[in-house]
């Protein structure tokens, strides 16, 4: 196999003998195929049986590459990979007598290894199973396999909210609004057996082709009630889930996630309405913890503002939905649902979406990097304090530069962060990483090896991350280099001796791979220009 | 931040954050209480030095088997058996990331504070001195945190 994950090729006779011993009944297909397509080889043959919808793309490659035990998991063919999360993996798959299409949730081995989470995971699942309504994805069942416990999901063909703003920008008022209140609705049923979902956000709200909005990812919920004491009930994760999104989370839920109650579903679907209406999450902040604050602090940013023609009874349900303290909310779906309700008949709700030049658009506050407390990006991620250093603008910067093909230097004492950091740079195609075990050999290093960038943490043997960046940037030979400093410590607390330049990023832990990429790239804008590179 | 019960709360928060952040499981405060010389020997722990007015320490502790959890998790996809070095590593970055957020929310108190890396193991920390011990459920198991604020 190939560094890109691409399978190298086979031959004919090879690919045969695979797809035979793979199980999936496509043998005949397969030598079919074989028969009328000049100059067949293993791949040809692959993509003929997928662009006739024999394979999916996945089952080809699975056969290309003999990862057979992929192929299936108990009584489903497995026939494409939905999603991965923190916890686990979603497939799309179909039962191999009844053909019903379905998802499939796995436990990652990490998850599975645990009694806990597998005995976990078992109560959920019953727990779930109570749920019936429209607008929940259903578990029909769970069940085990070689890799583990999995649960078996409604597949829901249509896309997720989240993707659907991605792509076709932010939706109509009065779309939002329907999206919103049905997914009220399956919360509604749920709150109403105790469960209370925790992770409602754009993307575990999907869209099916008929228009029917399913509230997903059920799995983090958590049961109140008089039996749900914390320890028992406290979390569950879910495979395909990360848990818990700052963006759309109730003050309350990330300082006490165990006595929350269904008004930080409300908090979340006031959020994810923001989001619908805006492209974008209600705040934005340099670090998780900033962002939190803003969650629990700053002022609730107005809809009116952003889409002139929401009317200000939305903008008042909204402003109620997502108010600081859970009493200042509606105290349930219900009573969300009536205003909701209410406001559609009593208001036209605009049906068209915004055009691309929208305010939506233009309204954003704070495109670039912020630094000081209070100031923000749109991206969640800081560069520098007080004198923006490298201006981060996502999704542009992410296009303009590729970081295929980059050379970083790592120092990071912590085995586990580098580890991690290793892992990330690899999922963003870093084409080589190298290690120093302290400040200055990351600087010869980064030289000798023509770099692009460091990344570096503060606490070095030799050195700070700071002093090091301060020797990077002052350095001539080191013209072009970029310095992302990867530390625990906020970025609002160093403003007196983080340098003050394009080539260098803060990144607060702690972050994820799309955090470290928005960071690396922010800085090759500006290194790349320089003459070194 | 004045009052007892926001110094507790900026703490639960920093560890809630901290471990959803880094092994996407939840840790629920389950008690906060005052204790005199609370660490427990036989857990694996990671200790931190507080400077401010004065010194303190931030402690995080919990048992072999909770810490082993952890560590496959937020490493998950990196290493999937971590040896006993591998695990103290991954305990002593959860307590420097959970000591970067308490720091960031009791940014502009009087309990502001600065902090060393992890310490070595074996450091000795002084006795009697008053911690504020907090215990969190979660589902790789229990996890203490000790903290005395310079």
């Amino acid at each position: 196999m190939s560094n890109d994950g691409t399978a190298t090729d086979i031959s004919v006779d090879e690919f045969l003998r695979n797809l035979d011993e793979s199980g999936l009944s496509a043998i005949e297909e397969g030598r079919s195929a074989a028969g009328n397509v000049a100059a067949p080889s293993g791949s040809t043959i692959a993509a003929r049986l997928v662009s006739s919808g024999v394979l999916t793309a996945f089952q080809a490659k699975a056969v290309l590459q003999r990862r057979f035990a992929d192929l299936r998991m108990g009584n489903y063919d497995i026939l494409d990979k939905l999603g991965v999360g923190g916890m686990g993996t979603v497939f799309k798959a179909r039962h191999r007598r009844m053909k019903r299409l379905v998802a499939l949730k796995v436990l990652t081995t990490a998850a599975a290894q645990s009694a806990a989470f597998t005995q976990r995971f078992q109560r959920e699942v019953e727990t779930i199973a109570k749920l019936h309504h429209p607008n929940v994805v259903m578990a029909f069942d769970a069940d085990e396999a070689e890799l583990g416990p999995f649960l078996i999901m409604e597949f829901v063909d249509g896309r997720d909210l989240a993707i659907d703003v991605e792509r076709g920008g932010p939706l109509a008022v009065a779309d939002a609004v329907d999206c919103i209140v049905q997914a009220a609705r399956g919360l509604e049923c749920a709150h109403g057996l105790g469960i209370v979902h925790r992770d409602i956000k754009p993307s575990n709200l999907l869209r099916d082709t008929h228009g029917v909005v399913k509230v997903a990812d059920l799995g983090l919920a958590r049961l109140n009630g008089p039996s749900g004491d914390s320890a028992e009930n406290s979390s569950l994760t879910q495979a395909g889930s990360v848990l818990g999104t700052i963006d759309y989370m109730a003050p309350e839920q990330a300082v006490d996630s165990a006595s929350v109650d269904a008004r930080v579903d409300i908090y979340s679907l006031g959020c994810t309405l923001y989001f619908l209406l805006a492209g974008r999450a209600p705040f934005q902040a340099g670090s998780i913890m900033a962002l939190l604050l803003k969650h629990r602090e700053a002022e609730i940013p107005s809809l009116m503002a952003i889409r002139p023609d929401v009317p200000p009874e939305l903008d008042k349900a909204y402003r109620r939905m997502v108010a600081k303290k859970p009493q200042d909310r509606f105290s349930t779906m219900h009573e969300l649902i009536v205003a909701l309700e209410e406001l559609r008949q009593s208001s036209k709700l605009s049906e068209l979406r915004p055009h691309s030049d929208s305010p939506a658009e233009d309204a954003q506050p704070d495109r670039t990097v912020a630094l000081s407390p209070g100031q923000s990006t749109t991206t969640g991620f800081s560069s520098a304090a007080q004198s923006p250093t490298a201006v981060i603008e996502p999704a542009t910067a992410q296009d303009a530069v590729s970081l295929k093909h980059r050379i970083v230097v790592l120092v990071e004492p912590s085995r586990t962060q580098a580890g991690i950091i290793r892992r990330y740079l690899e999922q963003l195609g870093i084409a080589v990483v190298h290690f120093a075990k302290a400040g200055q050999e990351a600087l010869e290093l980064a030289q000798k090896e023509h770099a692009n960038v460091i990344v570096s943490s503060m606490h070095l043997s030799d050195m700070t991350g700071v002093e090091l960046a301060h020797k990077l940037l002052e350095a001539p030979a080191c013209n072009g280099i970029g310095f992302v400093l990867a530390t625990s410590e906020s970025e609002t607390q160093q403003t007196a001796t983080i340098p003050n330049n394009p080539r260098f990023a803060l990144m607060p832990k702690p972050f994820d791979h799309q955090r470290l990429s928005l960071a690396i790239t922010a800085v090759l804008k500006h290194s790349d220009e320089l003459p070194n590179r | 931040m004045e009052n007892r019960d926001e110094l507790t709360q900026a703490f639960a928060t920093a560890v809630s954050v901290a471990i959803r952040e880094m092994a996407s499981v939840e840790a629920a405060l389950a008690d906060s209480r005052p204790e005199k010389c609370a660490i427990q020997p036989g857990e694996i722990a990671a200790t931190l030095r507080l400077t401010g007015r004065d010194e303190g320490f931030l402690v995080l502790t919990m048992p072999t088997e909770t810490a082993t959890a952890l560590a496959r998790l937020v490493l998950a996809g990196t290493l999937n058996d971590p040896d006993e070095a591998m695990v103290q590593d991954c305990v002593n970055e959860v307590a420097n990331i959970i000591a970067g957020q308490a720091k960031t929310l009791l940014y502009g108190t009087p309990h502001h504070f600065s902090f060393s890396p992890p310490l070595a193991a074996a450091s000795p920390l002084p006795s009697e001195i008053e911690w504020m011990v907090q215990t969190f459920a979660s589902d790789v198991g229990e996890l203490t945190l000790h903290v005395h604020l310079p």
